[in-house]
């Protein structure tokens, strides 16, 4: 069950760490992680950072994975390009995938923190308490 | 009494934060709120329900012979074929798309997922229609102006190189920015890395005001309606399709609201950051989109200030008003500097000047609803545009009333004895309600501009007041209600059809022939050729004087300085006169691109005008240029041909330029066209 929850995420770091790592040459892969990183993985890794899953609707994190997404390309396209760096595909691709990398560790994090937490307030630090029958 | 809109919520479902009791506790706390309704005993919830999932594909699937249809009609089109047969093909199309995707959307007994994805589908297809019109190349002028500023980055990498087709666009840089990061990551193509990034902000503004509307509401109804409104704005169809920096900013703007909303219960920092970065997104693309952002979050951040108990998420509204107020302020006044005197001394004030003058008698009203300033728009057309805004006008005032009766809670008293008061709808009215008085602007032709391009705007809260009205006609008899929601739908449609009369010019519609008589609307191929030429044999970077329509592919497939606004005074003389030559030196202008349709036909563009708005026959032309205006260049010694093919010539005035040579006394040219 954690590993299902957990699987979107660890996609999206892969997807993220093949963008900025491999120098693509095969068309299909590239357009494929070019258009993932730049309309979705981001804003996909912060949603997952920011609300809990069980509380979005498919329409709501779809919508925020794209807003967020588009917001962060428009801000680190200009941001880069106003940078003695220039913007170019290495540094887009840093820039966007590292953001997408260390957002949905956070994002991990948060959300195995939780499931501690939840399952500590379940079971309790040092397991099941007393049983306090009813009368 | 309770409002038939309360009523319709028992019959709707609309609240995707129903499985958040923190969401919900938020909603219970908005003003004006009534209880959300969860899924209902006849399955009209929240999910798509499979046993009728069918239906809306089968109205997903109808789309396509209408998109069959538009493509039939711009084929017919760009063959020389019959105009107004392929427009009457083209609106048949417009209708098979819309129409029924309407009609279900308005329905009463449908799911609220599958509203949206009727609305999804219906804003996607609409996009489509633009690209079909267009499907190899940008067409549209604004389109070649972020397309000059995609190649400016894609070259240095770096920000604010010079874009001669509009200077004050280069310090927008959001969307060219965003463009070649995709082209940079993706290795596809300007044009369609732009048709994907529209695309996807197309996809954005449908989904952020559906939902936006359905919390402003608290009905899906009402939200299907607005959007099927604001899509029939003038501007939606082809102008918000187009590869320009607002059609970015703005869904972006839809997205910060809706984040805002969404989130307003959450307390992460990172949520604050990502409002911040989708606010700066905003700012950084769009001007006047920026403005209407920290407008909208002002409004709203005050009418919560007025009407609200409290809510602490509406400091974090204030704060965001304040700090993208602020913001773009400074981006406008320190950075995009060129950005005032294109808004204000360009458009904002020609178009006071003009209503002035028109309200003092000085001048003669323009023709208001004739999209190309009355240029060759048949009687229909004209008409077309009268009755979607008579349709809206009239709607109007009881849709203000019904929202009067809601955002104040009208007959509405709550246990506590207070009034229910709902902000958000109050903003969406007072936008509803200046929309008449934006049409008045129509009199004039800068007013015209900006009516049209206000209308993306103000149709956000016109579709959101307008739609209560479909809401509640739909509220009765299954029989009744289905009756309604056709002649809602069939209203809506009239609106849209009328709009896009609005829009676009007549012969704007549907693509140009390839072989136009006159002088085109649209970039020609022998212009795109001519430019492509222009550098490879001369160089990047010159100055050419060149009419408005060229100047756009010579400064994206040329990658020339182009000069056009100011450039009248170098074309329109008969003879190479002290006042051509000293046009020439005064601007630098190495190059002269003559295009010979000047002489065949009189502008067709909006404004009426081969050069600029100022030129001395702007707005009146009734016969083309003069042959003698062109011909000059070939008379005078001063200038030699360095490119010839069909109508196009390339005339090196460098020796003028430079003062090496002064052209002789004043000749009138002799007549006649070039061949090639």
């Amino acid at each position: 069950m954690n590993m299902r929850r957990q699987a979107p995420l660890v996609g999206t770091i892969l997807a993220a760490s093949l963008t900025m790592i491999t120098p693509l040459t095969a068309e299909v892969p590239r357009v494929t992680l070019g258009i993932l990183i730049v309309f979705f993985l981001p804003g996909f890794a912060a949603t997952c950072a920011v609300l809990d899953a069980r509380r979005l609707s498919l329409n709501d994190r779809l919508l925020a994975s794209l807003g967020i997404s588009l917001g962060t390309t428009v801000c680190a396209a200009v941001l880069l390009a106003a940078l003695p760096i220039g913007l170019t595909r290495a540094s887009l691709s840093v820039a966007l995938g590292g953001v997408t990398v260390i957002v949905a560790l956070y994002a991990l994090f948060r959300m195995r923190s939780a499931m501690a937490s939840t399952m500590n307030t379940e079971i309790g630090p040092t397991g099941p308490g007393p049983i306090i029958e009813e009368d | 009494m309770k409002t038939q809109l309360q009523q319709s919520i028992h019959d709707e479902t609309f609240d995707t934060d129903q499985d958040s009791p923190r969401a919900a506790e938020a909603e219970r706390e908005l003003p004006g709120a009534t209880q959300p309704q969860h899924l209902t005993a006849d399955g009209k919830g929240e999910r798509l329900d499979p046993g009728r999932a069918w239906i809306t594909a089968l109205i997903g699937l109808f789309m396509v012979p209408g998109l069959i249809a538009v493509a039939a009609a711009d084929r017919v089109s760009v063959q020389g074929g019959n105009y107004s047969a392929a427009v009457t093909l083209f609106f048949a199309g417009l209708l098979t798309i819309f129409a029924p995707a309407a009609v279900r959307a308005l329905t009463r007994n449908v799911t609220r997922q599958e509203r949206f994805a009727l609305i999804i589908t219906v804003g996607l297809a609409l996009y489509a229609v633009k690209i079909i019109g267009s499907p190899h190349a940008f067409t549209f002028i604004d389109e070649y102006i972020h397309l000059r500023n995609t190649q400016n980055i894609l070259a240095t990498h770096h920000l604010f190189g010079l874009n001669p087709l509009l200077p004050a666009a280069a310090y927008y840089p959001g969307l060219g920015a965003a463009c070649a990061g995709l082209v940079d990551l993706t290795g596809l193509s300007p044009f369609v890395s732009g048709l994907i990034i529209i695309g996807a902000a197309r996809l954005l503004i449908c989904a952020c005001l559906f939902l936006i509307t359905e919390k402003v509401t608290r009905s899906s109804i009402v939200a299907a309606g607005a959007c099927l409104i604001y899509a029939a704005n003038p501007m939606f169809l082809f102008w918000s399709s187009s590869f320009s920096y607002e059609n970015l900013a703005l869904p972006l703007a839809a997205f910060v609201i809706w984040w805002i909303w969404r989130t307003r219960a959450e307390t992460s920092r990172l949520t604050i950051i990502i409002t911040v970065i989708a606010v700066a997104a905003v700012i950084l693309t769009h001007h006047v989109s920026a403005f209407a952002l920290s407008a909208l979050l002002g409004a709203w951040w005050l009418g919560e200030q007025l009407f609200k108990r409290s809510d602490p998420g509406r400091h974090r509204i204030g704060a965001m008003a304040l700090l993208a107020g602020s913001t773009s302020l400074a981006w406008f006044f320190l950075v995009a500097r060129p950005a005032e005197a294109y808004l204000f001394g360009e458009n904002i004030l020609p178009a006071l000047q003009q209503i002035g003058a028109v309200l003092s008698g000085q001048a003669r009203p323009r023709h208001p609803y004739s999209a190309a300033g009355g240029t060759g728009d048949p009687v229909w057309y004209v008409l077309a545009g009268f009755a979607a805004l008579v349709l809206i006008v009239l709607a109007l005032l009881p849709a203000l009333y019904r929202g009067c009766r809601i955002a104040f809670g009208w007959g509405r008293d709550r246990t506590d004895g207070r009034r229910a008061i709902n902000a958000p709808l109050i903003i969406a009215m007072v936008m509803a309600a200046a929309f008449p008085v934006s049409q008045l602007l129509r009199i004039t032709t800068d007013g015209d501009t900006i009516a049209a391009r206000s209308s993306e705007y103000l149709f956000t809260g016109l579709g959101c007041v307008l739609a209560l009205l479909a809401d509640q006609a739909v509220q009765s008899k299954r029989l009744v209600a289905g009756l309604r929601a056709v002649l809602a739908a069939g209203v809506i449609t009239v609106v849209l059809i009328g709009s896009a009369t609005i829009g676009t010019p007549y012969l704007g519609l549907l693509p140009g022939a390839s072989d136009p008589h006159g002088y085109p609307l649209l970039v020609q191929p022998d212009v795109i050729k001519a430019s492509e030429w222009a550098r490879a044999h001369l160089g990047i970077n010159q100055v050419f004087a060149v009419g408005l329509i060229d100047s756009q592919a010579l400064a994206t497939y040329g990658d020339q300085d182009t000069i056009s606004y100011n450039a009248w005074p170098i074309f329109l003389s008969s003879t190479m006169s002290h006042s051509v030559v000293a046009a020439i030196k005064t601007q630098k202008v190495r190059y002269v691109f003559v295009d010979w349709r000047m002489t065949q036909g009189v502008p067709v563009t909006p404004g009426n005008y081969y050069f600029s708005p100022w030129e001395p026959g702007a707005g009146t032309y009734t016969q083309p240029l003069p042959a003698a205006t062109l011909q000059k260049f070939a008379t005078t010694d001063c200038a030699s041909l360095v490119y010839n093919a069909g109508l196009i010539q390339i005339f090196d005035v460098s020796r003028i330029e430079n003062g090496s040579c002064l052209p002789g006394p004043a000749t009138p040219a002799s007549s006649g066209q070039v061949t090639s």
